[in-house]
């Protein structure tokens, strides 16, 4: 293999595909970075065979259509280092050269057919989903995953397809984040719910920058391919249940607020300020054209924080976490108009916006 | 049908000695206050096998009269008492008058004895219950007796006798409580030939542990004196390091009498409760002085067990005088640097020389003192100067009416006192009403401490003053993830993270429960966790108690249970992890443990596995936030494992070390 690489364009694709990269492996080869050059396209592959990306990298010139695999660490450095704008990069059995005007770095070469394969399209047809629609849904769902190595099957995001709908949802058993986004679908509706690793979602999105563009994704049993212009994400589903989000979600509340997020998210910021980490209530009282904030923690003093409302039901104090509505009211414009909807003191309370989304949380209770 | 006869004396005073005298160790502590009764001024216990071949007690008491031996081994025949009313003023230690007589019973027993005026002591022996006449001997003044062939006679009982090992462990355990109770006599105990204890008459208390106990435990307690209601409590407890696997290590005396008390018992543990792991026991020598119509000692053939006339005054005495000296010490290891080669020699000099300024005394009073070479948890590699150590002398010591060892006995190289510390008077006092319902869980000093308003303290180290935020921020920062090291006002603190923040969880978090104020996540998604279908039943059987910690369980199935609430304290915690913990605990229980137990029990386990671990980086507001709540946890200065939180290394122990001064 010998080609000569514009060296900012593949420096991007390196960095993206090396985030896929294991810091540890128990094969080796899995550390490093595989090249495929050929006149029709040229990629960069990673994989922790669990998840694999492809990135297409753009800017190469082929002398030599071949492979190789680069080690992350030192040709990430060379590429980050050197000055020039293209590099010469040359594969052999016996070393990968890669020169520029000043320097010239000769590294060990790995055998590339001992690079696993990553599954890839092939002849598999994706649902299409505008990027734009599919990074709100990421959101607005991926701070409610539940940590990793806690509840195996909730540190996921599942997509749901809901009529001509893709729905994503995610919770880590406090609370629960549902984003709809308008989907093209090719051929049936899936049946099946899907959990998706995070990072997959993440990583796509991040790869690209017009909103318009069209995503593709295809399920099965076991495994989700995304497509955009650039890159194509495979990885493995989360085995595991994951809850009836559909019995979570209350239907009915007895008690709707209507709120602007900004002014909302403004007094729960003061609110929080004295809380602590082991302390975390603040009393929400809702009454007549009044929400009313208090919140108490024993060693850092206590807060009261006002905001008019449009409400003129009975009054009702629910507690919360502060912590946990600033984390969706974070990922809403300020302008937003939304619902709050509750019941009582000890049942979930729900957060609606125009536009479908839903956010469930549980308050806080003092045991007695 | 067989008639109704009374028994022959042969046979009551069989059954009378196995009342009394159960082994050679009850035979022991019988004798010893025979000899104590007499006025000896000094006592030499010798025997050999474990006592099953002889046990020997010589003394310098008054003796007894020639003509009084036959009498001395009769049965109820005593000079102690006189009529029944006497019974309720006791001040003598025997006054049943089974002592002797029970023994002699049951064993070749041998008396002499030569009062002071009588020219000629007096010999009498008497074989199995039958006397021979009595006959002049050579003797000293005062009694000699000694017993061989113990039980010989009743066959049974010698049979059920144990190891020599175990039954010399009874004996020395006798003698060690009525040398305890008895500071002004001197004690000698011999095994087959060979000096095993020598304790002398001038030994003060502490001096008395370091002769039974070694040195090392004598050198760590802490002085208990106070008197409420004209009943005084003195001795010493030991610190929580000197912890035991059992509660052997407490040693109750009331009017110099050894004596074992459930209640007492629990008043001592229930002081300790925190700063202490579970299943372990503190170390206590403790003293009552009360008068002798409060306490009824004849309840019990042995006398072990007494009924008080206030038991709940007793026990709340006991309590509040301990948590006193505990609330009102800081129990914060201070790291001794070594000192000089050069001054090692004249060890009490460099102790008065740390004393020049003003505050060294009271800061010394403050301080736990710790010698590099006594402290082997701390990391010696910190200093590589040898360690000497360190003596001092606290300023209290003096005033205590059982004087110190060190004050009264010569000084020697191997009896210094490397880690003494002592408890300041500068605390308020536990005020007695406080005291008189701690048996209840609410009362906890330390909550009711904490849930004051900040107030000034009249203590050296301003950061233990709680000044909130008004205090200027000093540095602090992490190194490896597990030390923070924080500088004070007067030099600098190593501080565990993770026994700090768990101690800080722990309080808090009993705070809380004891105000039933647990602030609980609902789970929107209850999380199933698996169990064993014994351990189910467990956690079904406590759930009102998990509850009450903010973790509501439902049953879910046979092998499984779902978690429906999370107190917001433990959310650092997994929870998976720690409910199956907490199951296992239950199960390792075995037993039901009453429901304080079990609620500290978890308490603690649930701090543990909720607070930051060695390893785990902090932010710098995370270092902030536990520098400064700090000061709200009264006892933060050791974890509820009982290890310590932190060290201390003072501005001039460092100059002296980088021999700036």
């Amino acid at each position: 293999m010998k080609l000569t690489a514009n060296r900012e364009g593949l420096l991007t694709a390196f960095q993206v595909v090396s985030s896929v990269v294991p810091a540890r492996s128990t094969k080796p080869i899995l550390t490093q970075i595989k090249l495929e050059a050929s006149q029709e396209q040229s990629v960069l592959l990673a994989t922790d065979l669990e998840m694999g990306v492809r990135y297409q990298v753009s800017g190469l010139q082929i002398q030599e259509p071949g492979q190789a695999v680069l080690r992350t660490s030192e040709v990430g450095m060379i590429l980050r280092e050197l000055p020039d704008e293209m590099l010469e990069i040359e594969a052999t059995d016996s070393g990968i050269t890669i020169a520029g005007a000043a320097s010239r770095f000769e590294l060990p070469a790995s055998d590339p057919l001992q690079f696993p394969e990553i599954p890839d399209f092939g002849d598999r047809k994706g649902h299409r989903i505008k990027a734009g629609v599919l990074a709100t849904m990421v959101k607005r769902t991926h701070f409610s995953v539940a940590p990793e190595n806690s509840r195996y099957a909730l540190h996921s995001l599942l997509i749901d397809f809901v009529d001509d709908k893709m729905q994503m949802v995610s919770t880590d058993g406090k609370r629960l984040a549902l984003m709809p986004g308008q989907v093209t679908l090719e051929g049936e509706r899936p049946e099946q719910l899907s959990l998706v690793p995070p990072r997959t979602l993440t990583l796509v999105q991040k790869t690209v920058l017009d909103p318009e563009e069209e995503i593709e994704i295809a399920l099965s049993d076991n495994d989700i391919l995304l497509r955009s212009s650039k890159v194509t994400v495979y990885s493995r589903l989360v085995e595991g249940r994951f809850p009836r989000y559909q019995d979570v979600i209350p239907s009915e509340t007895g008690v709707q607020v209507p709120l602007t997020v900004g002014t909302f998210q403004a007094a729960v910021r003061q609110a929080k300020i004295v809380t602590t980490g082991e302390s975390k209530g603040v009393d929400f009282r809702f009454s007549e054209g009044m929400l009313t904030l208090e919140s108490r923690a024993s060693d850092v003093g206590q807060s009261e924080v006002r905001l008019p409302i449009g409400y003129d039901g009975e009054e009702l104090i629910v507690t919360f976490d502060p912590q946990l509505l600033l984390d969706a009211l974070r990922v809403l414009d300020d302008e937003e108009e939304i619902i709050l909807g509750m019941t009582d003191a000890k049942k979930a309370s729900v957060l609606k916006t125009r536009d479908g989304y839903s956010y469930v949380v549980m308050p806080l209770t003092r045991e007695r | 049908m067989r008639t109704i006869r009374p028994l022959s004396p042969d046979v009551v005073s069989k059954i009378a000695a196995g009342e009394v005298i159960e082994r050679p160790g009850s035979a022991v502590k019988e004798l010893l206050e025979n000899s104590l009764d007499a006025g000896a001024g000094s006592i030499i216990v010798d025997v050999a096998e474990g006592g099953r071949d002889l046990v020997r007690i010589v003394d310098d008491g008054h003796g007894i009269p020639r003509e009084e031996l036959p009498l001395a081994v009769a049965a109820h025949a005593t000079s102690k008492l006189i009529g029944a009313d006497d019974l309720f003023r006791i001040r003598s230690f025997g006054f049943r008058g089974e002592a002797l007589n029970a023994i002699a019973g049951v064993s070749d027993f041998t008396i002499r004895s030569r009062p002071e005026e009588q020219e000629v002591g007096a010999l009498l022996e008497v074989h199995h219950g039958h006397p021979d006449d009595v006959r002049d001997t050579a003797c000293p003044r005062g009694t000699q007796i000694e017993i061989r062939n113990l039980f010989a006679s009743v066959p049974v009982r010698r049979k059920f006798l144990k190891s020599k090992q175990t039954e010399f462990g009874h004996v020395a355990e006798a003698m060690i409580r009525t040398a305890l109770a008895n500071p002004d006599v001197g004690f000698r105990l011999v095994h087959n030939e060979r000096v095993v204890h020598d304790r002398p008459r001038t030994a003060s208390l502490r001096e008395t542990i370091g002769v039974f106990f070694g040195d090392r435990l004598a050198d760590k307690l802490v002085p208990i004196d106070a008197e409420r209601d004209g009943i005084r409590l003195h001795g010493f407890v030991g610190d929580p390091s000197l912890d035991r696997p059992n509660s052997r290590g407490q040693y109750l005396f009331v009017n110099r009498r050894y004596i074992r008390d459930r209640s007492l018992s629990h008043a001592i543990s229930e002081a300790f409760r925190g700063l202490l792991m579970t299943g372990r026991y503190p170390v206590a020598f403790l003293f009552f002085e009360m008068p002798s119509d409060q306490v009824d000692v004849n309840v019990h053939p042995t006398k072990i067990e007494v009924r008080f006339e206030n038991p709940h005054q007793m026990y709340s005495h006991l309590l509040a005088s301990i948590r006193n000296e505990f609330l009102s010490s800081d129990l914060t290891a201070t790291l001794r640097a070594p000192a000089p080669k050069s001054e090692a020699p004249a060890t009490s000099e460099s102790s008065a020389a740390t004393s020049t300024d003003g505050s060294a005394e009271a800061r010394r009073s403050l301080n736990r003192e710790f010698s590099l070479s006594s402290a082997p948890a701390n990391s010696p590699s910190l200093w590589d100067a040898p360690a000497t150590p360190t003596e001092s002398s606290p300023p209290r010591e003096s005033a205590t009416p059982s004087p110190v060892a060190r004050r009264t006995a010569p000084p020697a190289p191997s009896r210094s006192e490397p880690s003494t510390w002592e408890p300041p008077t500068t605390r308020e006092p536990l005020n007695p009403e406080n005291g008189q319902s701690a048996a209840a869980d609410a009362d906890e000093p330390s909550i009711a401490d904490s849930s004051l308003p900040a107030e000034p303290q009249p203590t050296v180290e301003t950061f233990h003053a709680p000044q909130g935020d008004d205090r200027p921020r000093h540095r602090a920062l992490q190194i490896h993830n597990s030390y923070i090291i924080a500088e004070t006002d007067d030099g600098m603190l190593l501080i565990d993270q993770h026994a700090l923040h768990e101690r800080m969880l722990y309080e808090e978090f009993r705070r809380r429960v004891a105000e039933q104020a647990v602030e609980t996540q609902e789970l929107l998604v209850p999380e199933p966790i698996d169990v064993t279908p014994t351990q189910l039943g467990l956690l079904l059987e406590q759930r009102a108690v998990l509850q009450r910690l903010g973790l509501r369980i439902d049953e879910f199935g046979e092998r499984c249970v779902l978690v429906q609430s999370v107190p917001t304290l433990l959310s650092r915690a997994k929870l998976e992890e720690l409910v199956r913990e907490i199951a296992h605990r239950l199960e390792e229980t075995g037993r039901v443990p009453s429901r304080d137990e079990l609620l500290e029990d978890l308490l603690h386990l649930a701090a543990c596995k909720a607070a930051v671990k060695a390893g785990d980086p902090l932010t710098d507001e995370e270092i902030q936030q536990l520098m400064r709540r700090r000061h709200l946890v009264d006892d933060s200065h050791h974890c509820p494992h009982g290890r310590p939180t932190m060290l201390r290394f003072s501005l001039q122990e460092l100059e002296k070390q980088f021999k700036r001064i």
